[in-house]
């Protein structure tokens, strides 16, 4: 995963480096409910100039799924 | 040898849309008229058909209850269709309420009635939480960095004789905090305007001169507000976007 988007995750999410994983899911980050959702939506968007669509807001699910939908919008993710 | 440059002021408003609710007369009124002026299109939802018939073919009208949860959102989809977005919204509808909790000159019917109070509660704090999801779900899809100014109450301090009104207008300051934070991330703001007491027909109707001069010479400025001083607050909130999840006071320095 890129550093950049390492780094927005951790900060939206407020995680330790000891606390991230790349495997992450929603269920396991207890700072990721809809409030953090909207953070991260609106996170990505300013980052990676995106827009994403409903769809795609409803799919992110994890992180795994944060590289799936940039990658599907055109933004490079290393990994 | 001197330059002169003229320099013309652009308004941050023009070509803005923007809803505001209860703008058919009064203090809404003044607010719409001078929005348009600036260049805003202004749109306006008022439940008074014989008002809205008076303000002329520059606003686009919509006559409907904001209490109303369905016509609310059936109106604001119109407005989406024919505008395309909506940058502004102003929740001006309300209705003030005088009446005391208990009130010993009517022995045989002392306790605020709880009709009353539910009906303040409905017009002046459901109305504002119905129009803001409404037309907040609007500008998050469509990713609009709009501004939500809800108009709020120097009674939100607590007024005796106001209970229900002071009840709706402190809720409505709660929900603007909270909605600067939950909607701040998406670039739209939510701000509250708190006037004191404004030289108007409603603050005539609502207070006799007693009253008045009471007020007047409580206040640290020894005078009533003006509408305009409404006015300008809208304008300053709409044009500078850092203001968010503040209740600005416009109150001469009075406290209740």
């Amino acid at each position: 995963m890129n550093d950049s988007l390492r780094s927005l995750l951790q900060t939206v999410f407020n995680l330790a480096d000891a606390e991230f994983s790349d495997a992450l899911t929603a269920e396991d980050v207890s700072s990721w409910d809809s409030l953090g959702h909207m953070d991260l939506v609106a996170s990505l968007e300013k980052e990676y100039a995106v827009s994403l669509s409903m769809q795609e807001i409803i799919e992110l699910q994890s992180f795994a799924d944060v590289i799936a939908v940039l990658r599907k919008k055109g933004v490079e993710i290393e990994g | 040898m001197s330059l002169l440059f003229s320099v013309k002021r652009v308004s941050k408003l023009k070509d803005k849309v923007i809803l505001i609710t209860g703008a058919a007369s009064g203090l809404g009124h003044a607010i719409a008229a001078n929005l348009l002026e600036q260049g805003a299109n202004v749109v306006v939802f008022d439940i008074n058909k014989e008002s809205l018939s008076k303000l002329g073919a520059s606003f686009d009208q919509h006559q409907v209850d904001v209490t109303d949860y369905e016509s609310v959102q059936h109106e604001v989809d119109q407005v989406i269709e024919k505008h395309g977005k909506i940058d502004v919204l102003v929740n001006n509808a309300g209705i003030i309420h005088n009446e005391l909790l208990v009130n010993l000159q009517k022995p045989h019917s002392m306790k605020h009635s709880y009709d009353s109070f539910k009906n303040t509660l409905k017009v002046d704090l459901d109305s504002v939480f119905i129009m803001t999801s409404i037309v907040a779900e609007k500008m998050v899809m469509q990713r609009t960095k709009g501004c939500i100014i809800n108009i709020s109450s120097i009674s939100a301090q607590g007024n005796a004789g106001q209970t229900a009104y002071s009840a709706a207008k402190g809720a409505v300051e709660s929900m603007t905090k909270t909605w600067g934070k939950e909607l701040g991330v998406f670039g739209i703001r939510t701000n509250a305007i708190a006037p004191g007491f404004i030289d108007t027909p409603s603050t005539a109707a609502a207070l006799n001169d007693k009253a008045i001069e009471h007020i007047v010479s409580s206040t640290p400025l020894r005078k009533l507000g003006q509408t305009d001083n409404i006015v300008q607050t809208v304008s300053y909130i709409i044009e500078n976007d850092y203001v968010n999840a503040s209740v600005l006071q416009v109150d001469g320095g009075l406290t209740l």
